[in-house]
């Protein structure tokens, strides 16, 4: 059964909105297309600039790809940092406002599930949305959750992948495995048969969660870089992926070149 | 769809107003008359570590199942005091190295919710997997049925979830801006209704394979969670479908996991808040899915809407009202605003009780269902 599930398009891009970090599916991506149509009303706009970044990916990603397939789409996303640019937000406005004027519509994404909840309005996923964190393990690990749920055959598709804010004060603290961008690392997966006229370019042969103290240590990193590289290299040959966390979780997954 | 009922044992759960998932019970059945809105904290941080301890407490596995045992925290913000004082120390940065050295040191640093799951894994010494679901007001429920996939799938042969928010300083300031709290009490379904109340709590149960279960004690009746669903409404951030898609969605998929018809379904505890909207969707939902019209209780008039916890301790309170063989009424209902509907008020009403099902919905229009039966031996 772990056979059958397929990436069938990724993509990667840093937080600096300059440098894509990945491609589309086996094709680089040059550019970025503009963000979708602007969102003007204060209650609207999306989480931040990654939220922002994400509906774009997706947009990409989800292009060709049939109404009635989207519906029943799930999403499945890690974070280490959740919602730390809009905490931050709605943190100003409660000191500004000495606790008695906050913004409700900065409250309302301080979720770390307020992209998740994003993507599958703007693109009317009606699937089970599903946000993990396990350290810098969280994107692999958000991936290997899609894997399981579509094994177990409660989905077919799945729209999953990783995001993360930069933090400064963990940066400050940390050295040497520090990511210095923030990152968003989208991909679609699922069955061959959900998507016939898709061509998969990633075959996921095998997932699984284990813990190891061996990687219980204060050490961080944001995992959608290594993890992006990884699906590059997959698009040409095998590829053994090992997410490690500083919670002592540890995600690994082997890819394949379809 | 994955049929493989998993069981749930060693529930346990605590709020900052009771100290166990029996004394939560106990006045559910006779709801005080007066509720607080807030819960009060002296110390957050303490409230969340001592809430979390104490739920996980009382639900470990002995020692020697402790080794591969997963650990999934289902939260929405995890120690909400530690976000607090590393986000003011960012915008202090002066300070800003000192408070986060601090914070890391103590596993209390947002770096954040994992650092929750990591200091909670290793205080317990829980060796398998460890993760945290966040999926709003749905994380207990997500929890319990990532657990619940995570046996199934051989992932580990248990898990223990637990749920814990604190309805601290922040998010008391953010559920009034939004003006959904009550200014009186928390009345589910009733015609007076304003709105929600705001409670702090924690919850944890182990989830295992009928052959990983350690021997109970004789007569001890087993709760199984037999199926789940999930959905997303994909309409607004912070309203629900007003048609109630979503949860109808994922109250069908559950059932059918469950391998049950809705006539099948004994009583329904429902997510109830206390919102307008929240409890008109709701009604809308059962309508839609019952034509037998279960008898429908609620708690949050009784401990609060305790956010990512609620999903976990209410489906605790479900697993006892599955052994009680009782219905507790829905804490704060008087005049219901629709009559039509079976609601258990007043008193708790005693009834053969073989399945029940248990709803969930939060921000993001996010819906989550389970569906829990009794073992035929368990029933009284």
């Amino acid at each position: 059964m772990e056979d059958d599930i397929f990436v069938f398009r990724w993509i990667a891009q840093d937080g600096s909105d300059k440098n894509v970090v990945g491609g589309m599916g086996t094709q680089p991506v040059e550019k970025i297309p503009p963000p979708l149509p602007c969102r003007t009303g204060v209650a609207e706009r999306p989480a931040g600039p990654l939220g922002e970044q994400a509906r774009r990916l997706a947009g990409l990603i989800l292009r060709n790809v049939p109404a009635e397939d989207k519906q029943a789409m799930a999403v499945f996303l890690g974070t280490m940092m959740g919602a730390w640019e809009e905490d931050r937000i709605f943190q100003r406005s409660r000191k500004s406002g000495a606790g008695k004027y906050c913004s409700p519509a900065a409250f309302s994404r301080t979720l770390p599930s307020t992209v998740a909840a994003e993507l599958a309005i703007e693109f009317g996923m009606q699937g089970p949305l599903l946000v993990f964190t396990a350290g810098a393990a969280s994107g692999p690990l958000a991936m290997i959750r899609a894997t399981r749920w579509i094994q177990s055959g409660n989905i077919s598709l799945a729209l999953a992948g990783a995001l993360d804010w930069s933090y400064p004060g963990i940066r400050r603290r940390m050295t040497g495995a520090i990511s210095n961008d923030s990152r968003t690392l989208l991909c679609l997966i699922g069955r061959r048969s959900a998507l016939p006229r898709i061509h998969p370019v990633i075959q996921i042969k095998q997932g699984r969660l284990k813990y190891s103290p061996d990687e219980n240590s204060h050490s961080m990193d944001t995992s959608i870089a290594p993890l992006a590289d990884a699906f590059r290299r997959a698009c040409a040959q095998r590829v053994h992926i090992q997410g490690k966390s500083g919670i002592g979780t540890v995600c690994q997954m082997i890819l394949e070149p379809v | 769809m994955t049929k493989s009922p998993v069981q749930l044992t060693s529930f346990s759960a605590c709020t900052s107003e009771y100290s166990s998932l029996e004394h939560i019970f106990e006045a559910w059945l006779t709801p005080p008359a007066k509720v607080p809105l807030f819960p009060e904290h002296a110390d957050e941080s303490f409230a969340w570590k001592s809430l979390v301890d104490k739920a996980m407490e009382s639900a470990l596995p002995v020692e020697k199942y402790r080794r591969d045992c997963g650990f999934i925290l289902a939260t929405t913000k995890g120690d909400i005091a530690a976000l607090e004082a590393t986000l003011d120390a960012e915008d202090n940065k002066k300070t800003g190295v000192n408070d986060v050295l601090r914070n890391l040191d103590g596993h209390r640093g947002y770096g954040g919710i994992s650092q929750c799951v990591q200091a909670l894994g290793d205080r317990f010494q829980l060796h398998g997997p460890r993760f945290c679901v966040s999926t709003a007001c749905t994380s207990g429920l997500v929890g319990l049925m990532e657990a619940a996939m995570m046996v199934s799938a051989g992932d580990a042969p248990r898990v223990l979830v637990c749920a814990g928010d604190i309805a601290g300083r922040f998010v008391r300031d953010g559920f009034l801006s939004l003006k959904a709290v009550s200014s009186t009490a928390c009345r589910p379904f009733d015609v007076c209704r304003d709105g929600l109340a705001l409670g702090s709590a924690a919850a944890a149960c182990l989830v295992q394979r009928v052959e990983n279960k350690p021997k109970e004690k004789q007569g001890q009746s087993t709760v199984f969670l037999a199926g789940w669903g999930i959905s997303s409404d994909a309409v607004h951030m912070t309203a629900p479908d007003r048609r109630a898609g979503g949860l109808i969605r994922a109250i069908r998929e559950a059932l059918a996991m469950a391998d049950v018809d809705p006539g099948q379904i004994d009583a329904v505890l429902l997510h109830g808040t206390g919102t307008s909207y929240n409890d008109a969707m709701e009604t809308v939902a059962m309508r839609e899915i019952f034509s037998h019209r279960p008898p429908l209780t609620a708690v949050k008039g009784l401990i609060g809407h305790t956010l990512g916890a609620s999903g976990l301790l209410e489906a605790a309170l479900a697993g006892r009202m599955l052994q009680r063989q009782i219905v507790p009424p829905i804490a704060g209902l008087r005049t219901p605003e629709y009559p039509d509907m079976s609601w258990v008020r007043a008193a708790p009403r005693h009834q053969p009780l073989q399945t029940i099902l248990k709803t969930a919905s939060g921000f993001g229009g996010m819906n989550a269902a389970v569906v829990l039966t009794l073992s035929n031996a368990g029933r009284s």
